[in-house]
């Protein structure tokens, strides 16, 4: 009867542990989004807000970058942004996604202001003319 | 219209290959007084002596053989129709890489040897092979090698549309890209027989005659776009399309540059 008891107690403290990971793990692997938002202190209206602004952001960023490889201007470093802001909207991270494209964007205007730039006064160095 | 249509702004009686191939010489004798056609072969070995000793060992039993005799295999294996590859180039294709790329005045523009070789294919029936990599890059291979030692030849007609593409080569060579601002010239001319990195600058004068290159990073004979691409990569910019028009006027105009040298492709190097 003891050793009975001592097992059912044994039995019932692991399943405690175990459902105490299986809930963590869920929401490590699947409640990426709300934890994300959850730990963003937004919720409802104020995070699809932020999801917005982020996807507009990223769509701006993305017309700028098109802009600069129009003029085959582009810079790499710019689509590694916009590619790291895509992920970071996708897995719910839209403070991250909307500082990503702000970032992008900038430098999408800047590589057209360059590529602009050298189309219209290019010229070899002294040198060379 | 052309002239717009390939970013030109230049009038075509403002642009002077002749000229400018002229005073492109007169900097890099007055850069290198001593040096030779062979010296600017040399390019980067010039400024390495143990890099000069490796590229000596190598080129006893050049990693690029392999590529040449696949290339001729290749290149002389006859298409499905039964035609081959000679049917549709000058001289049967043996001897003629040394003054590619051409322009073409049926459609206006200028045309890599690449491109003839995959019109080639497409007016036999057969599909387009890829530009960078694979058999296309032994096939050119291969030619490049009918081709050793005949002096660089890349000729601008008179021809508003083939000035004009000149100038827009001109204008990707010397145009500045990336966050860093660079251009071809600020290595290959100001820099020349500096370092960046681990990496000694060649001339510009020189380089284009040494490919298609076997190139150690690659494990692979490659074109010379193939080249520019990674360099652009290299300075953060994104290259315009390879095999494009920008592209093919850029390798029009920096192939020039080394007009007259003796053909030493295809070659090794880092």
């Amino acid at each position: 009867m003891a050793s009975g008891n001592l097992e059912m107690k044994t039995v019932l403290f692991f399943l405690v542990i175990l459902s105490m990971f299986a809930s963590t793990g869920c929401s490590l692997l699947t409640g990426d989004v709300r934890q994300t938002e959850e730990n963003s202190g937004l919720t409802g209206k104020a995070a699809e807000q932020t999801r917005e602004e982020a996807r507009q952001s990223l769509e701006a960023a993305m017309a700028a970058q098109n802009r600069a490889d129009s003029l085959e201007g582009g810079w790499i470093s710019t689509d590694k942004l916009i590619n790291k802001a895509k992920a970071a909207l996708a897995r719910g991270d839209h403070a991250l996604a909307l500082k990503l494209a702000k970032k992008a964007k900038v430098e999408a205007e800047l590589a057209y202001k360059q590529a602009k730039h050298e189309r219209d006064h290019w010229l070899p160095p002294p040198y060379a003319r | 219209m052309l002239l717009l249509d390939i970013g030109c702004t230049a009038a075509a009686a403002d642009v002077d290959p002749d000229a400018d191939l002229k005073a492109y010489r007169a900097y890099f004798k007055e850069r290198f007084p001593h040096y030779g056609p062979e010296e600017f072969n040399l390019g980067m070995y010039n400024y390495n002596d143990d890099k000069r000793a490796q590229w000596e060992a190598i080129m006893e039993f050049p990693p690029f053989g392999m590529a040449v005799d696949r290339g001729e295999q290749l290149f002389n294996t006859p298409f499905n129709n039964g035609k081959t590859y000679a049917g549709c180039l000058d001289q049967g294709g043996i001897g003629i890489a040394h003054s590619y790329p051409r322009f073409d005045s049926k459609t206006g523009k200028v045309k890599t040897l690449s491109m003839e070789i995959n019109d080639c294919r497409k007016k036999n029936g057969e599909k387009p092979l890829k530009l960078l990599k694979g058999d296309l890059t032994k096939i050119l291979a291969y030619l490049a090698e009918t081709s050793r030692g005949k002096p660089i030849s890349i000729t601008v007609p008179d021809d508003p549309r083939a000035l004009a593409a000149y100038e827009d080569g001109k204008r990707n060579y010397f145009t500045r890209r990336g966050p860093w601002g660079f251009a071809c010239f600020n290595c290959h001319w100001e820099s020349a027989g500096k370092r960046i990195g681990p990496s000694e600058l060649s001339p510009a004068m020189g380089q284009a005659s040494n490919f298609p290159s076997y190139r150690s990073k690659w494990g692979a004979v490659g074109p010379i776009q193939r080249r520019y691409k990674g360099c652009m990569l290299n300075y953060g910019a994104k290259p315009p399309k390879v095999g494009g028009t920008s592209m093919n006027n850029l390798e029009y105009f920096h192939r020039r540059l080394s007009n007259g040298l003796p053909s030493n492709a295809p070659n090794n190097r880092p």
